[in-house]
């Protein structure tokens, strides 16, 4: 008996908050967005397609929290607990990716008959059809794996190590950012993006590279963490 | 090799305290174990290393002959059930009984679901609603249906009445018999497990007291009931550890066993030789313990 697949059905288990969650958040908040639509002349564009993903970034803090106890605990294995749970959330990533493209290519041909851009977007939407469901699949997986990664640091130092975690994180940007500005260096930056414009795939590739380093990041972290 | 369990010189600590110090032990195959001992006295440290949920600071464990960290072919023979095992929120307890079955290889689904019955648990009912009591009755139906080689109880039965808690004793014993295994029975119910036990372990203060055969501590104290007068005649020096008295009789335990010519002794001055309980000797073992410790501090 494979343990990997059982802490993959272990996850799966929770069809509320997998399968029907965040679809019932991201359908509310595109029904408020047809209803103004549908009051409003001009086109609307609107960011609902964000509830979703910043569900899944707590969908991952959450999943730790409530699953890594009840697998430990039951003596499984720290590595398939692991492998289990990202192999979830790379599952996860390419079903919910590909609702996403369907409901944009639908948007795409209707408009939803009220002028509305809600899963189709500029930017987001640029490419073919896999080019899309790349770029859905690479902010999606970031997410959750981001949100996991930051509940491993609260499983292994607790409240006081996040804190420190994210004092770290902003102080290093202020001083990236404090560099830049000393130097004159925005113009600079801002002139090589106009030049070198990436894509919203390419971005998705950095998105998951992302992943993969937040992935190991939780390995280590979760490697002696107690239960 | 006979031991499933085999530790030399075990030691946790925390940043500001010991909370196991140096404790060698070993665990045959196929017995009943009591781990005993006070809140707090190091229990629960022991049995999360044992189960590679806690890491030792120093010392060496081997569980059927392996390092258990990491180890599945370690690992999938351990259930630990512990009174502050979590649950996935949106779990039912039909779904901790179906993950159950995939993370235990030894797992009997009927007798899980026949347990189900006799503890009356509502199957569909989601983990987060459910009592104490039958929070903890899903843990020991896990623990027993896992058949698992090596399973260790943790004061399992928090919130359970009498009713449930005897259910426990009976059902693990007619499973015990079918299915030999070794079973570790850690709670601060002595009395009530005692009779189960054929192995005590006392744990007291983060050290191991006690390692001894059920059956030979039963022997190693005894209580004699009479007269006032000839009961204390007959404890002079004995290491008496228990006093009741009540109008002129009195009741007095001490250690030592009783020979042929102390009980005819006893039988001459008309007193009556009862049985300790298991719960008088430990609770006696461990005051012993606290006052060697003082000594040793002053």
């Amino acid at each position: 008996m494979n343990r990997i697949s059982s802490v993959v059905r272990m996850h799966l288990k929770d069809r509320l908050g997998w399968f029907m969650l965040p679809w019932i958040i991201l359908g509310s908040s595109f029904v408020v967005n047809l209803g103004i639509a549908a009051f409003v002349e001009e086109p609307i564009t609107t960011g609902g397609l964000a509830s979703i993903y910043i569900y899944m970034l707590v969908g991952g803090i959450v999943s730790l929290v409530q699953t890594y106890p009840f697998a430990i605990g039951f003596t499984v294995r720290r590595q398939d607990y692991l492998i289990g749970t990202l192999a979830t959330m790379t599952g996860i990533s390419v079903y919910s990716a590909i609702v996403l493209v369907l409901l944009g290519a639908i948007e795409k041909e209707t408009s939803w008959g009220v002028d509305l851009s809600f899963f189709h977007l500029n930017y987001l939407s640029d490419g073919n059809l896999l080019a899309q469901w790349w770029v859905h699949f690479g902010i999606m997986l970031s997410m959750l794996v981001g949100g996991f990664f930051i509940s491993s640091i609260h499983r292994k130092f607790g409240k006081n190590g996040m804190f420190a975690f994210f004092i770290a994180v902003s102080l290093i940007l202020s001083v990236a950012i404090f560099i830049v500005s000393a130097n004159d260096g925005w113009d600079a930056i801002g002139r090589w993006l106009k030049d070198h414009p990436p894509t919203a795939a390419e971005l998705s590739a950095g998105m998951l590279l992302l992943s993969v380093i937040f992935g190991f990041a939780s390995h280590l972290l979760l490697r002696k963490a107690a239960v | 090799m006979n031991n499933i369990v085999e530790i030399t010189g075990l030691t946790k600590k925390y940043r500001d305290q010991i909370a196991v110090h140096n404790v060698s032990f070993a665990l045959e195959a196929n017995k009943i174990y009591g781990l005993l001992g006070r809140n707090g006295a190091g229990k629960t440290t022991i049995m999360h290393m044992i189960t590679a949920q806690a890491f030792p600071t120093s010392g060496e464990l081997k569980v059927f002959g392996e390092a258990p960290y990491e180890n599945n072919r370690v690992l999938s023979q351990l259930c630990f059930i512990k009174e502050s095992q979590k649950y996935p929120d949106n779990y039912r307890v039909v779904d901790v009984l179906d993950i159950a079955e995939t993370f235990f290889p030894n797992w009997d689904r009927e007798f899980a679901y026949a347990l189900v019955k006799d503890f009356q648990l509502p199957l569909k009912r989601r983990m987060k609603r459910l009592s104490r009591g039958m929070l903890s009755a899903v843990g020991i139906i896990v623990g027993l249906a896992s058949r698992a080689m090596l399973t260790i109880f943790d004061e399992p039965y928090l919130g359970l009445d009498a009713v449930a808690r005897s259910l426990f004793y009976d059902r693990l014993l007619e499973d015990y018999a079918e299915n030999p295994r070794t079973i570790v029975l850690s709670t601060h119910l002595i009395d009530e497990v005692s009779k189960l036990l054929e192995h005590v372990l006392v744990i007291d203060n983060g050290e191991l007291i006690l390692n001894e055969d059920a059956e030979e501590l039963r022997g190693q104290a005894s209580t004699v009931v009479g007269a006032a007068a000839k009961t204390e005649a007959f404890a002079i020096g004995r290491q008496i550890i228990h006093r009741e008295s009540m109008g002129g009789l009195a009741s007095i335990t001490f250690m030592g066993r009783l020979d042929a010519e102390d009980r005819k002794q006893a039988e001459q001055l008309g007193l009556e030789i009862a049985p300790v309980s298991l719960q008088q000797l430990v609770v006696h073992l461990s005051k012993r313990n606290q006052g060697n410790k003082e000594a040793i501090a002053l």
